[in-house]
């Protein structure tokens, strides 16, 4: 019972089973499995080279198919093959053996001997000799062995297989083992990622599972890559898409620049897990910086980072990061430790975090937790932009409700450290709030198409500073409104009753002012609008324009909320969405007055082929009926509001192919003058290749210390400067204050299949004082980037930026 | 000047079903401009829908736009990108995964962190409208594509 249970196995050409050289009985396709006892047979087999005209012969008809010629062996890195194209007409789960020649006995042992090839599913092993013992389902292949399974290669000297169970040994094998990369993103398109290398002996263990002794590892295409993960032994587990590589260096141009003893690395470009490379670069904060980062995977869904970093200024940090998913929950700790900062003298840390959970199918929880020991905590020790700027860190948890029909609820409790580096620049602590409960009624399919809306609230509002008032205010909006929409216009009338009271506990020094007071104001707005189109065609393309007038009228009067103090409460950036909104105050101690009508006017060309936009420009004003008397502080300018009419302008989209514009225009009508500008323009004719101009004013923007005013000329781009090289840069100056406050520049390389880059970064933290740092990286495709990473810094401040050595599927360019 | 008052976006499929709840702010928005094309309904079911609407994602996100001397944030840049896909009833893309950006500006203040969310909030709401009338001319143009 040898070779019971063993697919058909099909012989071309076929053993000779009688007298005359060849078969005859029946063709090899309709081979049976072989019987329970073996059949030796009739004669010992010669070698026999079957006639091409024989139709008694393979499967296949043709009976001597020469094998493709593998690789010389020399050449020890392959080139990639293309997919095994194993013979159509072989059944799944059948064996076809292909040779000059084929000797041995059936059920067996068989040896093909010249151009040998044995076929199964996408399996193809070619080599000058290939035994194959039938009963255990296994080959032994010698001389320029070729096996191709689906997309991967790996060629040899030698190997023996068991072909069914895709285990097996190659010596000295090259290898290239090729995946699809699973979009991260729904609807992005795939790419492959191939792996390749040699090793002393590679062992396969089963379907996905490769175990290599003395190999090497790359993403590099090249024969001789530029870089690679030399290993003692190193495992590819393509079903987990990561490798371990044990007793390990990383080689770059032929010099190793990483050594580790155990590591793991993504097989595939996945970067959340796999090897974490030490970061270096160099700040007037920290100096010299050195980090090294410890990546232990715990279990599947738990892992921790632990990082120390050293700065040679300040001394030794220890960085700490835990990370966790479950069924109903997710969460992400870090925490950041100094015994002690050379420079200050003092302990230094930082504790974050982030949790959420799913308690029951309609309940969610989460935590949000952040907190560092000193004011100058992220001035020091970070040179992250987004970091240092921090004013607020946010400490609050949170429980929300959705009945999943028309009405939801949430309670939270809020609050922040502020932080205050900068004693000529004092931000004053926001007021927290414990508890804000929230209550939303939403149905959208009252009879008649009416739609009704609740927005209830309540709020404590605590300061740990005794001089402000605290308060609970209860407040309940429900409005009423009659969406009336057909595909030339709209027509939105609505109408609301805004209802607040406030108990208030008072400083001292507003004794007099009332602790009690209530806040009842109706609110009415009609919203409409327009739209037009026609055919039109500018600089010989083809375009619908649009013309979309838009009329919004608000009707709320006045009440006096002068002794309201101002607990959540400023006013909007004027915008078009600002003139379009009910009230000019967020948050809810002010309700603005109002007796005004707001026009604008929208035009789009829009592309006729795909619906895509391509242009817009919009203007708009407001009319006021009556000057408003509501504002922010008792006596305060904003009273006059009443009489400004600004018109408001925008201009964005692409002018042509390469050439897009984006644009903003406040004019105060009544003062006849601008109160902001923005323009922004970019010339990007390709990939990575990006220009920008952009001019920001602001005549009453408020900027340090209180000072009004914003004058910004800021220039940047990326532009490739031969030979690989690309220069990258930005120069932020602010002409009112006659100083560059941020300044970038960098120059990239990319190396095919690795790319190096270098940025200085400057920007101001304070009025005398600047952060400086320089990022160095060299990235390994697919594999890692060795140093701090400026790709972040790059791809926030140069618009159009683009990543070099992006994959081609991945260069996401004139998206529209 | 030739502008015409626009006609129905009719759409080339009679049912259509949307990956996102009618109670959902999100979902009733679609359904309120499926409505205005006169020739499309709304199907909860999505086996018996002619097309399936898919919104695959909704992504928010800010940068700064420019600091001040003392390099605290003056002006936030907001950007949302929605993306969708039209897919017909046997699951081929009609619309293959389409992303579309907005963004809006405000100035910050340290010093009004409370109601600077809320103003995010209000420009997010702004932009939402935005991109849905864009996806709809684009479900409006696939129609003349087939």
């Amino acid at each position: 019972a040898l070779a019971a249970g063993l697919p058909p196995l099909l012989v071309s050409p076929d053993l000779v089973r009688d007298g005359r050289g060849a078969s005859t009985s029946r063709p090899a396709a309709a081979l049976q499995p072989a019987p329970a006892k073996p059949v030796p047979a009739t004669q010992p087999v010669p070698a026999v080279r079957a006639p091409s005209a024989s139709g008694a012969t393979g499967g296949s008809g043709a009976a001597v198919t020469p094998a493709p010629s593998p690789g010389p062996v020399a050449d020890r890195a392959p080139v990639p093959q293309p997919v095994a194209t194993p013979d159509p007409s072989l059944a799944a789960g059948d064996t076809l053996i292909k040779a000059q020649r084929i000797l041995g006995t059936r059920s067996v042992e068989l040896v093909a001997d010249g151009d040998a090839e044995l076929q199964r599913d996408d399996t193809v092993l070619t080599a000058d000799r290939v035994t194959y013992r039938e009963p255990v389902d296994e080959a032994v292949a010698e001389g320029n062995v070729v096996l191709r399974a689906g997309q991967d290669t790996i060629t040899g000297p030698k190997a023996t297989l068991v072909i069914g169970e895709s285990t097996g040994e190659f010596e000295t094998p090259s290898y290239t083992l090729t995946r699809d990369r699973t979009p991260t993103v729904a609807g992005e398109t795939n790419r492959k990622v191939s792996g390749s290398g040699n090793a002393d002996v590679l062992r396969l263990e089963g379907e996905n599972q490769y175990r290599l002794e003395n190999a090497t590892w790359s993403t590099c295409q090249a024969t001789d890559p530029d870089w690679y993960i030399k290993a003692r032994e190193l495992e590819l587990d393509y079903d987990r898409e990561v490798g371990t590589a044990h007793g390990g260096s990383i080689v770059f141009q032929d010099v190793p620049i990483f050594w580790m003893p155990w590591a793991e690395f993504p097989l595939s470009g996945q970067r959340q897990s796999g090897l974490l490379p030490p970061t270096f670069g160099s700040s007037n904060k920290t100096g010299a910086d050195l980090a090294v980062p410890y990546y232990w995977n715990i279990a599947p869904n738990y892992d921790a980072t632990i990082t120390p970093r050293l700065m040679s200024r300040r001394g030794m940090q220890l960085g700490g990061e835990f990370r966790y998913l479950g069924e109903t929950y997710r969460g992400e700790s870090r925490v950041e430790w100094m015994a002690k900062d050379n420079v200050t003298g003092e302990e230094r840390t930082l504790a974050s975090i982030q949790h959420q959970q799913r308690i029951t199918p309609n309940l969610y929880g989460s935590l949000d937790f952040n907190s560092v020991s000193d004011d100058s905590y992220f001035e020091d020790l970070s040179s992250r932009i987004s970091l240092a700027s921090q004013v607020h860190l946010l400490r609050q948890g949170s429980l929300s409700y959705s009945s999943g029909s028309w009405w939801s609820a949430s309670a939270l409790v809020q609050s922040y450290q502020t932080l205050n580096p900068d004693p000529d620049s004092i931000t004053a602590t926001p007021y927290r709030r414990v508890p804000q409960l929230l209550f939303n009624a939403y149905r959208p399919d009252l009879p008649g198409g009416l739609v009704f809306d609740l927005d209830a609230e309540y709020v404590r509002f605590a300061h740990p500073d005794k001089i402000y008032a605290e308060a609970d205010r209860l407040t309940a909006y429900p409005q009423m409104s009659l969406p009336l929409q057909g595909a030339a216009w709209f027509l939105t009338p609505k109408a609301g009753f805004h209802a607040s009271s406030y108990e208030i506990d008072r400083p001292a020094a507003d004794a007099g002012k009332p602790d009690s007071i209530s806040r009842n104001v109706p609110i009415l707005s009609i919203d409409s609008g327009l739209f037009f189109e026609r055919d039109t065609s500018w600089f010989g393309t083809n375009f619908v324009q649009t013309l979309e007038p838009r009329l919004f009228y608000l009707r709320v009067p006045e009440r006096d909320q002068r002794d309201i103090p101002l607990f959540d409460t400023t006013l909007y950036t004027q915008s078009f969405a600002e003139i379009f909104s009910e009230n000019r105050y967020s948050g809810g101690d002010r309700i603005g007055d109002a007796n005004d009508l707001t026009a604008a006017v929208t035009t789009r060309l829009i592309d006729p082929e795909t619906g895509a936009e391509r242009l817009r420009a919009l203007v708009g004003q407001r009319y006021y009926f009556s000057d408003q008397e509501v504002g922010l502080f008792e006596g305060q300018e904003l009273i006059q509001a009443g009489g400004r009419t600004d018109v408001l302008a925008g201009l964005g989209g692409k002018l042509t192919q390469h050439v897009s514009v984006d644009s903003y225009l406040q004019y105060d009508t009544g003062e006849g003058q601008t109160e902001r500008f923005n323009a922004t323009m970019r010339y990007q004719p390709a990939y990575a290749k990006a220009l920008n101009v952009s001019y920001r004013y602001g005549r009453n923007v408020i900027g340090y210390g209180g000072e009004l005013g914003l004058e910004d000329l800021d220039v940047s781009g990326q532009w490739p400067i031969g030979r690989g090289w690309y220069g990258v840069g930005r120069v932020t100056r602010s002409l009112k204050e006659n100083r560059v406050t941020e300044a970038i520049g960098g120059l990239e390389y990319d190396g095919g299949c690795w790319a190096f880059r270098v940025a200085v970064h400057r920007f101001a933290i304070e009025r005398d004082d600047v952060s400086q740092a320089i990022y160095v990286q060299l990235e390994l495709n697919d594999l890692a980037g060795i140093g701090s990473n400026p790709l972040s810094l790059l791809t926030r401040s140069v618009p159009g930026y683009g990543k070099i050595n992006a994959s081609s599927a991945d260069r996401v360019f004139g998206v529209d | 000047c030739g502008f015409r008052l626009r006609g129905p976006q009719r759409l080339d499929f009679a049912t259509l079903h949307v990956n996102v709840g009618e109670l959902t702010e999100l979902g009733a928005s679609i359904r309120r401009l499926i409505a205005t094309t006169g020739s499309t309904t709304i199907v909860e079911d999505a086996a018996q829908a002619d097309a399936r609407l898919q919104i695959l994602g909704i992504d928010r996100g800010r940068e700064i736009l420019s600091l001040t001397g003392a390099g605290k944030v003056r002006e936030y840049q907001l950007r949302q990108t929605l993306r969708f896909q039209l897919l017909d009833k046997s699951g081929k893309a009609v619309i293959p995964p389409t992303s579309m950006s907005a963004s809006r500006e405000y100035t910050f203040d340290d010093s009004q962190v409370l109601g600077k969310a809320q103003e995010e909030t209000l420009l997010y709401e702004d932009m939402q409208k935005d991109l849905l009338q864009q996806m709809m001319r684009r479900l409006a143009a696939a129609e003349r594509a087939s």
